[in-house]
């Protein structure tokens, strides 16, 4: 029996569909069944992501209503054979199918999955409800901005009264140098405000950019360094211990020399 | 699908959860009177209901309701609404119905975090142990004392008491209302002292000071409340 995640962060635009395809592709990659879905219905993008769009024929809400089973919806990943999608439906919106619809269609699903993934909609109305009423543990993805860190909050305690306990968290889109320059919320302030457990930390990094738009996961790429959060949170929700990542790596030559002198870096 | 009538021990009481997942308010009426049918423990107890979502209850609600509890002479002593949906107007009365015929404790003490969009309210003063953190709202007819950092909305003296006062380890809040005068933190960067401060009333000001260097000047201030 697997386990059901939602993605979730009440605000968009923080990374959601990216955490999800990245995470779901990182867990194959380690040999895992994974199942990812995609409830954001009307205005889907996790099988653009995924690079998997020309493959759909049937979608969540034909599952949810019964027009085609389970399997014939399910599209397989092109890399990895033991990672499916089921794909949202674009001509249809949020109240295509509702929580106990959902609900039902997780637990089928996750008989058949280790982890089964839900890319949550932006937003705390019906889509939300949708996304979160099947799922057993959340991950709620924020980014350190004010008003990001905000709806997470709120997501949070919506997650609260969902009976959905111990949220897990990730920051996104970190600028180790605005940190250092104190222009950007750094995670311990980020954290302090949350107060939930931590699941991992993950670069702003542009070859996310590249790796979207060409429908391919960043944790695909070696040589990404969000990649390779991902990776290590992938890890982490596995039940391995894997310490966070140092973000510090693109110190300069001259940083490199001060910190070795035990002069503060700037 | 969950339980829809929860009874949940709290150190100020006992606290009776209506799922609000249950649209159907009469049906959650009917499985309380099942479950109280074979309940004794409860009888005599006066308890907190937690509506949850949904909205305040309507008046018709809340009588159908006490008279089930009256049954096994239970009483209300507040309703507890958790998220608002950010649907009300902040402050808005009808977050908490107060009824008058109603005995209420003065404090009502809770142990836990207010997140962004969620409300407490009470009748009487407010103790919370935990944070009120930004777009979370706080309103008490008596004083709010806040062991945390209160970040959110807090109105104290709601009905009107302008020697109501707002309490907090870490005050910091979005806005401050006592009585009907409204304040708000000055936009100042920097940090904020992290020590215990108090809100109260001077004139038609709300004034924030240490509390440690006024407390003992203000007991003459709160005397005679």
């Amino acid at each position: 029996m697997g386990e059901v995640f939602v993605i979730t962060s009440g605000k968009g635009g923080v990374g959601k569909t990216t955490t999800t395809a990245n995470i779901g592709t990182a867990l194959a990659m380690l040999g895992y069944r994974v199942v990812l879905v995609d409830a954001d219905i009307g205005l889907r993008n996790l099988d653009v992501v995924m690079g998997l769009e020309n493959r759909i024929v049937y979608d969540l809400v034909d599952v949810a209503h019964g027009r085609c089973r389970l399997r014939q919806a399910l599209i397989r990943d092109r890399r990895f054979e033991t990672l499916y999608l089921l794909p949202a439906a674009q001509t249809k919106d949020k109240n295509a199918i509702n929580p106990e619809q959902m609900k039902a269609l997780c637990e089928e699903i996750k008989k058949e999955c280790d982890y089964l993934l839900v890319d949550c909609p932006a937003g705390i109305e019906q889509g939300f409800r949708n996304a979160v009423a099947g799922a057993d543990r959340a991950i709620v993805v924020t980014t350190p901005e004010v008003a990001a860190v905000r709806d997470a909050d709120r997501i949070i305690g919506l997650l609260e009264a969902s009976e959905i306990r111990n949220p897990l968290l990730i920051i996104n889109r970190i600028r180790p140098k605005m940190v250092r320059t104190g222009d950007m919320l750094d995670v311990d302030d980020v954290i302090e405000h949350l107060a939930i457990e931590l699941l991992g930390i993950v670069p702003d990094d542009e070859s996310i950019i590249v790796s979207t738009n060409k429908g391919e996961p960043a944790v695909l790429n070696p040589h990404s360094k969000a990649g390779e959060a991902y990776r290590n949170i992938s890890r982490r929700i596995t039940g391995e211990d894997v310490p966070l990542m140092n973000l510090e790596n693109g110190e300069g030559f001259m940083d490199r020399v001060r910190r070795l002198l035990g002069l503060r870096t700037s | 699908m969950d339980e829809l009538i929860t009874f949940k021990g709290y150190r100020d009481g006992v606290t009776l959860i209506l799922n609000d997942r249950e649209p159907d308010f009469q049906k959650l009426l009917n499985h309380l009177k099942s479950k109280l049918s074979h309940l004794n423990f409860f009888k005599g107890a006066v308890v907190n209901i937690d509506i949850g979502q949904r909205e305040a209850l309507s008046p018709a609600e809340l009588d159908s309701l006490e008279e089930i509890l009256s049954t096994k002479n239970i009483k209300i002593k507040d309703i507890i609404l958790n998220g608002s949906n950010g649907r009300k107007p902040s402050g808005s009365k009808n977050l908490l119905i107060p009824s008058h015929e109603k005995v209420h404790s003065d404090a009502l003490m809770v142990r836990r975090t207010l997140r962004s969009g969620q409300t407490l309210s009470h009748s009487g003063s407010i103790v919370l142990i935990g944070d009120v953190n930004p777009g979370a709202e706080v309103t008490a007819e008596g004083n709010v004392i806040v062991w945390g950092t209160l970040g959110g909305l807090v109105h104290a003296g709601s009905a009107g008491n302008k020697k109501a006062y707002i309490i907090a380890l870490n005050l910091n809040p979005t806005q401050l209302r006592i009585a009907q005068y409204i304040g708000y933190a000055p936009k100042e960067a920097g940090e904020l002292p992290r020590k215990p401060e108090i809100a109260y009333l001077q004139g038609n000001r709300i004034v924030i000071e240490d509390y440690n260097k006024v407390k003992n000047m203000l007991v003459d201030f709160f005397e005679g409340t």
